[in-house]
């Protein structure tokens, strides 16, 4: 009996190892404007597979962008952009294993407004570097996403209004 | 029922063990089969844009009446879809297609810089005299070849669908008008899975 109760709080040991705990350290050197200090804790985080490497690759993807290294950041950000696509679905074993096990067993699929970032951030990387016609693809799909959103009907929290500013004065600024 | 649990989870968890591997075993596959493996523009989505609408431009008098193959030029084609598509690849393709017919000719606007450098050198006269070519004998361009590249994208619940429509346009340089122009639609429909392994 005793060594079922060990592995069990052995297994809610595993889980605790979360998100937050990881990134804590790469966020307070951000605070304090240590961005290749904070990039190189985030990097083996983002390029490793794992359930949350979605919010991994955001992460080192912004960080990446304060240190001034755009290609990375842009790299980074569009590989989330693709993840986004391939995780969104509900994972029968996975939601299974989470609610026996842990609930990192299930992948972080992304929030909508989260989603919008991407593309938002991205144009940025694009204006910096005066793409604009890659910066405008990414305002194309931030309306695209905020098309999707309003059609399935999200609340309007769940809208990221930032992004949209972004893509709507790039589309203002190519009429002028 | 507490056995059946403990299995469940198991299962659970050795399914959610097999996570991503690399691509270890390939093949080769046919470049002209249709690639519909995502909603992204593909090979297949070029393949067949491009092969309709140079069918269409050599058919056009201004091509076909033509005594002495056109000279044309190709320049842009704008991409105002919401992907980052390489089109300098499509246009690249229209080109090898439209050479391949054997009806027109092309200068090369990305070689000019090239060609300016090189005459520099074989003016220098470290080239033989019967070998040297210079400055004025070049060929002008007849047609100006250029284009856009537009995508409608509707996404509802779990079904989307992509439209694109890739307009070509010559324009005559001597004249300035626009001597032929047409488009090319292709629309894909897509379903996504919301509940996998």
């Amino acid at each position: 009996m005793k060594y079922k109760l060990l592995f069990v709080l052995f297994i809610f040991n595993a889980g605790c190892a979360t998100y937050q705990h990881k990134v804590q350290q790469a966020r307070s050197l951000i605070e304090d404007h240590q961005f290749p200090q904070s990039v190189a804790l985030l990097e083996p985080l983002a390029k490793t597979p794992s359930d949350d490497q979605l919010i991994y690759l955001l992460d080192y993807a912004v960080a990446t962008q304060l240190a001034g290294d755009l290609k990375e950041s842009t790299q980074s950000f569009l590989k989330a952009d693709k993840l986004v696509e391939s995780v969104d679905y509900h994972s029968v074993s996975r939601i299974g294993s989470s609610l026996a096990l842990s609930e990192e067993m299930v992948q972080y699929k992304g929030d909508s407004f989260e989603k919008m970032f991407i593309n938002a951030y991205l144009a940025m990387n694009f204006l910096s570097e005066n793409n604009y016609d890659a910066a405008m693809v990414e305002a194309r799909r931030i309306n695209e996403k905020y098309q999707k959103n309003r059609l399935d009907e999200k609340k309007s929290f769940e809208q990221n209004f930032f992004s949209i500013f972004i893509g709507s004065n790039l589309g203002i600024s190519k009429k002028v | 029922m507490k056995k059946i649990i403990l299995l469940l989870s198991a299962f659970s968890f050795l399914l959610s063990s097999c996570g991503p591997k690399a691509f270890v075993k390939g093949e080769y596959e046919d470049t002209q089969a249709e690639n519909l493996k995502n909603d992204q523009w593909s090979e297949t989505d070029m393949q067949k844009v491009v092969h309709d609408l140079v069918g269409k431009m050599v058919e056009h008098p201004s091509i076909s009446k033509s005594k002495n193959p056109p000279i044309v030029m190709v320049t842009q084609l704008q991409n105002k879809t919401s992907e980052h598509i390489d089109t300098q690849s499509v246009m690249d393709m229209v080109r090898v297609e439209l050479m391949n017919t054997g009806k027109v000719g092309f200068v090369d606007k990305e070689a000019r810089e090239d060609i300016k450098s090189e005459y520099e050198y074989q003016g220098s006269g470290v080239v033989s005299e019967e070998t040297l070519k210079g400055p004025g004998g070049q060929t002008g361009a007849d047609f100006i070849l250029n284009g856009r590249l537009d995508s409608i994208v509707q996404e509802v619940g779990k079904s989307k669908s992509v439209y694109y429509k890739i307009t070509l346009n010559l324009t005559n340089l001597k004249t300035g008008v626009m001597a032929w122009s047409n488009h090319k639609e292709i629309r894909k429909g897509f379903k996504k899975q919301s509940i996998g392994l």
